[in-house]
């Protein structure tokens, strides 16, 4: 970001967020400012410091406070919300990182230590002495509407939507947009993991901006949301994880955050009302297919706890401990294990697609004015119910695009083949009691796997046909064997402990968790209606369906 | 709502509103009716398109400037009303898609799916460049009209910009109007509620009582619940105006095409001559009845039943039975 561009933003910000206040406190606005007092303090109790210090000069003047000081209270806390997520900018590292000749994810991956990788870091600012960097390139792989997404960057704003399961999913996509040669994107990412200081650093330098998800304050969701919407507003590209938070299940998002998302269409709204030469806002969805997942044990074991228990927040997985993240691309690397980026087709605000020249294509497949969609009488219309609506639309389409290309891969496939024979095998146990405590029936015939993993494959490919799913490799090509063996090599490698095992000419699940973690990713495809099985889980993809 | 707006040079003509009508059949009369109050006030221009002589001028006269061409008519309307059964919509939509952009609201009365089980939202959105659609259901009866009383309708459509133009629009007309966003529900209880009366008209022709007559419109409307609850539908519409609120009058009511057809049906125990055959394959309830269940994958057997009658010819009294037996549940709607 340049230097201009963030104090004009972190004015707008604090001036819009203030001046939607002032109009829908409509009168109350002591309220308001009370409210974010008491969340802060509230959220601050047991702690010292300045940003007690802030609160409790708040809450002092906000007693005795006339309308006039109200709004300059407000406008004070908008202000200190606003700098706490832009962050305390570095143009130095910025410019580092957007020159640096190798990627900080091929530095990452290439360190045999966090002690050496902390060691390699100042190299990034000099612009030089990065070492070696072997593999990267044919690890991650880079494909789909990936010409288009580049024409697309020079005729608007994009604002990237990914799947989210791991922590590593934005140094992923960071390197994917290096390697098709675009700087850093912005994205807000968890303040808690800029605490760990090896995700801390690349994450900031890739773009990064704070969100803490503590702050229970509706102000704080304002200005989070306006700075977004401002920094797409000038021309920042963004990327958005919809779904909110790491897939605990594994499934594919089937729920999104409109939230951030609507940011989009006001964006573009607002550019029209400004008359910017360059007024296009592009979404553009995006998968990540990993074969293994980082945090994977961690995530399920949140995902099976009891309703409620779970948690939203999360700071001691494995994405905390650097050596498990080193451990964890060494294995996969070691396997030549493929980690996809996968660019799904650019839509407009409305969810229209869009072709390469940048506009936007109607239902019928015909060129249609974008800006129609939010005119009225001829003029452009501010309307927030139109845009929530054009922002499900889009929505829907995102989540049609995480389905249609995410790579499937063995580890998927493989551990969907056990467990619905599992499911199928114990029909006495409902799916929760199988994951928590096994069911009579605890293993299963390989050839019996074979079997199912050979009728899978054939869905899978015919779906593949009719370009409603990706595969990979091993999955498009190879035997019901080969996917079944890739799958037990990396099952064995990473995990502490794994999610199925051979022994003789049997399979056993000694992780069931991570069985069923892996074996959601292939969700909503009805693999399971075959067997006679339900789905695994209810549509949203969040709870465990309640008949299994 | 709208809080501010900003004029553009390049935009199409801040004037006189215009609302086209495509259709030439009774419910585009109907239309007319309802927006002649506004026309002759001079708040908005009335354009419109059939594609038969006879009903093109009816329009002329009844005030609409006709147009050629379906393009043509819809181009720069603000508001088009597609005043055309379900089943027709495909060619109605095709024929005005080039004219169609994405500030136009389309408002339709379709109680009827496509051949391909679509509803009518759902071809509209599919084939233009339309995307803000708004459905009239709920006991729409144009005799109410010619005899001088309220109209009452359900007005859904997702976004609140439609439900308001289509309301300022018909201001001034004899409707009582109830809105809701919930079209998905609005459109199915249509649909249901024409099966329905196809259904208590065979049970009538076919000589079952009164109250097997109302228990298939029961049997209906758990039915239209279902498709509902499986096409993301609110189930409160199912007993709200559209729903229990059309089915209701509908049945206590004698005078209707689906329910004369299906008596006539039942009466000659299918044995129906080819004029009256044609007139039944063309209703919105029977089209509906051959590609619900393909496009939803849900056990429907009411819907089933018109099927099994219509088509392979099964004896309506034994069909009927069969599905007065079922157990229609305590907890009928909304399960």
């Amino acid at each position: 970001m340049r230097k201009e561009d963030r104090e004009r933003i972190l004015t707008e910000v604090q001036s819009r967020v203030v001046e939607a206040q002032v109009r829908l406190a409509s009168g109350r606005l002591d309220e308001v400012v009370a409210d974010s007092a008491y969340h802060e303090l509230r959220r601050l109790k047991g702690d010292r410091g300045d940003e007690l210090d802030f609160w409790r000069g708040i809450s002092t003047s906000l007693a005795s406070a006339s309308e006039h000081e109200l709004t300059g209270l407000l406008r004070r806390i908008s202000r200190r919300y606003a700098e706490e997520i832009c962050g305390k900018f570095d143009e130095r590292v910025y410019d580092a990182v957007t020159r640096a000749g190798e990627p900080l994810m091929g530095l990452l991956l290439n360190a045999i230590s966090p002690k050496r990788l902390v060691e390699g870091l100042p190299g990034v600012f000099s612009g030089g002495g990065l070492p070696e960097l072997p593999g990267v390139d044919k690890n991650i792989v880079v494909q789909g509407e990936v010409d288009t997404l580049a024409k697309l960057r020079e005729l608007g704003t994009i604002l990237l939507v990914p799947t989210h399961v791991s922590h590593m999913d934005s140094i992923a996509v960071g390197w994917a947009l290096w390697k098709m040669g675009m700087p850093p994107f912005l994205y807000g990412a968890g303040l808690n993991l800029f605490s760990n200081p090896l995700l801390g650093f690349f994450m900031r330098n890739l773009g990064a901006y704070t969100v803490d998800r503590r702050k229970q304050d509706p102000l704080y969701k304002a200005v989070l949301k306006e700075y977004a919407q401002s920094t797409l507003e000038h021309g920042y590209d963004n990327i958005f994880f919809p779904g909110g938070t790491r897939s605990r299940s594994g499934a594919l998002e089937a729920k999104l955050k409109l939230g951030l998302l609507g940011t989009g269409v006001s964006a573009y709204v607002e550019n029209l009302l400004q008359q910017k030469t360059k007024d296009r806002l592009y979404i553009v969805p995006a998968t990540l297919s990993f074969q293994l997942v980082l945090e994977a044990e961690t995530l399920v074991d949140d995902f099976l706890q009891e309703v409620g228990k779970s948690r939203y927040i999360i700071t001691d997985d494995e994405a905390a401990k650097p050596r498990r993240i080193i451990e964890f691309f060494t294995q996969l690397f070691n396997l030549d294990s493929k980690i996809y980026f996968t660019v799904g087709r650019p839509l407009d605000p409305f969810g229209n697609y869009v072709d390469e020249a940048g506009e936007s294509i109607d239902a019928r497949g015909k060129h249609t004015d974008p800006r129609r969609y939010v005119m009225r009488n001829g003029e452009v219309v501010r309307d927030a119910q139109r845009d929530a609506e054009f922002t499900r639309e889009v929505g829907e389409r995102v989540v049609e695009a995480y389905q249609r290309d995410t790579v499937i891969q063995s580890t998927h496939v493989c551990a969907n083949a056990a467990l619905l024979l599992l499911r199928q095998k114990n029909p006495q146990s409902d799916l929760m009691r199988l994951l928590r405590t096994g069911g009579r029936v605890d293993d299963l015939p390989l050839r019996e796997v074979y079997a199912e993993v050979d009728r899978q494959l054939l869905a899978l490919r015919t779906m593949e046909a009719r370009s409603a799913v990706r595969l990979g490799p091993a999955v498009l090509t190879g035997t019901a064997d080969d996917v079944v063996a890739d799958a037990l090599r990396h099952f064995q490698s990473y995990h502490t402990r794994e999610a199925l095992r051979r022994r003789g000419d049997r399979l056993f699940a000694p992780e069931r968790g991570l069985l069923f973690y892996y074996a959601n990713r292939l969700a909503g495809l009805g693999l399971e209606r075959a067997l006679g099985l339900p789905p695994a889980l209810t549509p949203d993809h969040r709870n465990i369906a309640a008949r299994t | 709502m709208a809080t501010k707006t900003t004029p553009r040079t390049d935009s199409p003509s801040a004037s006189l509103p215009v609302v086209t009508i495509l259709g030439g059949g009774r419910l585009a009369f109907g239309a007319l009716g309802m927006l002649s109050p506004g026309r002759k006030q001079g708040r908005f221009t009335v354009r419109a398109w059939a594609r038969a002589d006879e009903g093109r001028k009816l329009l002329a006269d009844g005030g609409a400037d006709v147009v050629e061409n379906a393009a043509d008519a819809v181009r720069d309307a603000n508001l088009v009303i597609m005043a055309v059964p379900a089943p027709s919509l495909c060619d109605v939509v095709d024929a005005c898609a080039d004219g169609t952009s994405g500030d136009q609201v389309v408002l339709h009365a379709s109680r009827g799916v496509g051949h391909d089980g679509r509803l009518p939202h759902q071809i509209i959105r599919s084939r233009s460049a339309v995307k803000k659609v708004a459905v009239l259901g709920g006991p729409l009866y144009l005799d109410d009209v010619r005899e001088g009383r309220h109209l009452n309708a359900a007005l859904a459509a997702r976004y609140d910009e439609a439900l308001d133009l289509v309301q300022g629009i018909v201001a001034g007309a004899p409707l009582r109007i109830t809105t809701t966003h919930d079209i998905i529900g609005v459109e199915l209880c249509g649909v249901l509620s024409n099966i329905a009366h196809l259904a208590t008209g065979l049970a009538a022709g076919v000589g079952l009582s009164e109250t097997d007559q109302g228990l298939l419109t029961v049997r209906a409307l758990l039915e239209a619940s279902r498709l509902g609850r499986s096409a993301g539908a609110d189930r409160a519409t199912f007993s709200g105006l559209a729903g229990v609120g059309d089915l209701i009058p509908r049945r206590v009511s004698s005078q209707r095409r689906h329910r004369d057809l299906g008596a006539a049906w039942g009466k000659a125990g299918g044995d129906v001559d080819e004029a009256t055959r044609q007139q039944i394959d063309q209703l919105e309830g029977v089209v509906s009845a051959r590609s619900l269940e393909s496009r939803f994958g849900l056990t429907l057997p009411l819907v089933d039943a018109l099927r099994r009658i219509l088509d392979q010819d099964e004896p309506a009294p034994e069909v009927l039975r069969e599905v007065l037996e079922l157990d229609l549940g305590l907890t009928a709607v909304g399960t």
